[in-house]
């Protein structure tokens, strides 16, 4: 069975601790022991566990788990991948897990601890996708040069819609539609405030994005096309004196995320 | 159809609870005094047993009750010490047992529901 996630656990927020407690819910149907002998019957064949996890976050994982709950997962609803030591101790299984009820958050001694329950549903393999395949820009006809070698193309730009002064860790999905295994195609889904141009990197070593400050408050899904790894970003101004220092989108699995945060004034 | 514990896995821990629910109403009058009216002959008899399992054990232990015992369908016969001698009971899950993992291992508790026994 295959089984799309699209949201996934940000990569800066910390894995639950490593105990957690709960069980799997029964498939079989029990009769009531006031109704005489027993009887039992099967239901279901999935087996479905709840657990019982907690997390440790500081105020600011706290703010970004808060938009993820609310923003990604629809206050919740939607289900993402986790990473999770079960059901072996000595390796990581990604799961695509759901929240379950209420997420009972406590401030203590300045950290943030979060008890959660969450439902997993099915054990998710993590598909790295192909890269893109270099073109040319005006026939369209693949690059001729080596395996390592990667264009990319040479400008793109993306809006977003909401405003917003700050940049958590957002997530760039696929789209429903795309083939994962068709290459990165990430479309902004998330908010911002910026035009992203980029500049192509004959050492391969990274691609280098300028951030400007300029403001899109239309939706502009641009197809974006990109090898997985970690690229370094740097912001730039043409507008306004602020620039803030570098930060880091990491690619993966389909999936733009920012691994650092920093603010637009 | 009783399936048999699978023989890599331990047995439960010494410790367990048997409760034994007789099943009677009982209703209390305005002075207090209760009235036990039985609907059953025999009680039903249930067992707590509890197991530390390493991962590998678990995960035998899982498959066990989500493929032989389809869920918890089906009864088993499970052996545990008690007062030194081996004690073969025929049970069956009363509700899904509850996994805790702690210190490395998978902590497993189980109410179960006896319905034979043979020492």
């Amino acid at each position: 069975m295959n089984v799309q996630v699209n949201n996934v656990w940000p990569s800066t927020l910390p894995l639950p601790h490593i105990d957690y407690s709960g069980g799997p819910t029964m498939g079989a149907l029990v009769s009531d022991r006031t109704h005489g002998r027993l009887a039992r019957r099967r239901r279901f064949y999935p087996a479905y566990q709840n657990f019982q996890v907690q997390f440790v976050l500081t105020p600011f994982q706290h703010d970004i788990f808060r938009a993820f709950h609310l923003d990604d997962l629809g206050n919740g609803t939607s289900t993402f991948a986790l990473e999770l030591r079960y059901p072996k101790n000595s390796a990581v299984t990604n799961w695509q897990v759901r929240f379950l009820g209420e997420i009972r958050s406590t401030y203590n001694d300045g950290s943030w601890m979060v008890d959660a329950t969450i439902c997993l549903l099915h054990p998710v393999v993590i598909i790295e996708p192909r890269d893109a395949v270099p073109t040319e820009p005006e026939s369209g006809d693949p690059v001729q040069g080596g395996d390592d070698q990667i264009y990319y193309p040479g400008e793109w730009s993306c809006g977003a819609g909401i405003p917003s002064t700050f940049f958590s860790s957002y997530v760039w999905s696929l789209p429903e539609d795309v083939d994962p295994n068709e290459g990165i195609i990430a479309e902004y889904r998330a908010h911002a405030r910026a035009i992203f141009i980029s500049e192509r990197d004959e050492n391969l070593e990274g691609l280098t994005i300028h951030i400007y400050s300029e403001i899109f408050w239309d939706f502009y899904p641009t197809p974006i096309y990109a090898k997985s790894g970690l690229y370094k970003a740097q912001i730039g101004n043409t507008d306004h004196n602020d620039p803030e220092g570098d930060f880091y989108i990491l690619v993966s699995n389909g999936h733009w995320k920012l691994t650092q945060h920093f603010c637009f004034s | 159809m009783t399936e048999s514990w699978p023989y890599n896995l331990p047995h439960p821990l010494i410790q367990r609870i048997h409760p034994l629910d007789p099943r009677s109403t009982v209703t209390v009058m305005e002075t207090g005094r209760p009235r036990v009216r039985r609907e059953f002959a025999e009680p039903l008899e249930m067992c707590e047993y509890n197991w530390n399992f390493t991962e590998d054990q678990f995960e035998i232990f899982k498959d066990f009750v989500e493929v032989n015992l389809a869920q918890g369908e089906h009864y088993f016969v499970l052996g545990g010490f008690e007062g030194g001698q081996l004690v073969n009971r025929t049970v069956a899950f009363l509700s899904p047992y509850t996994l805790e993992r702690t210190d490395n291992l998978f902590h497993v508790s189980a109410m179960m529901e006896v319905v034979e026994e043979e020492s």
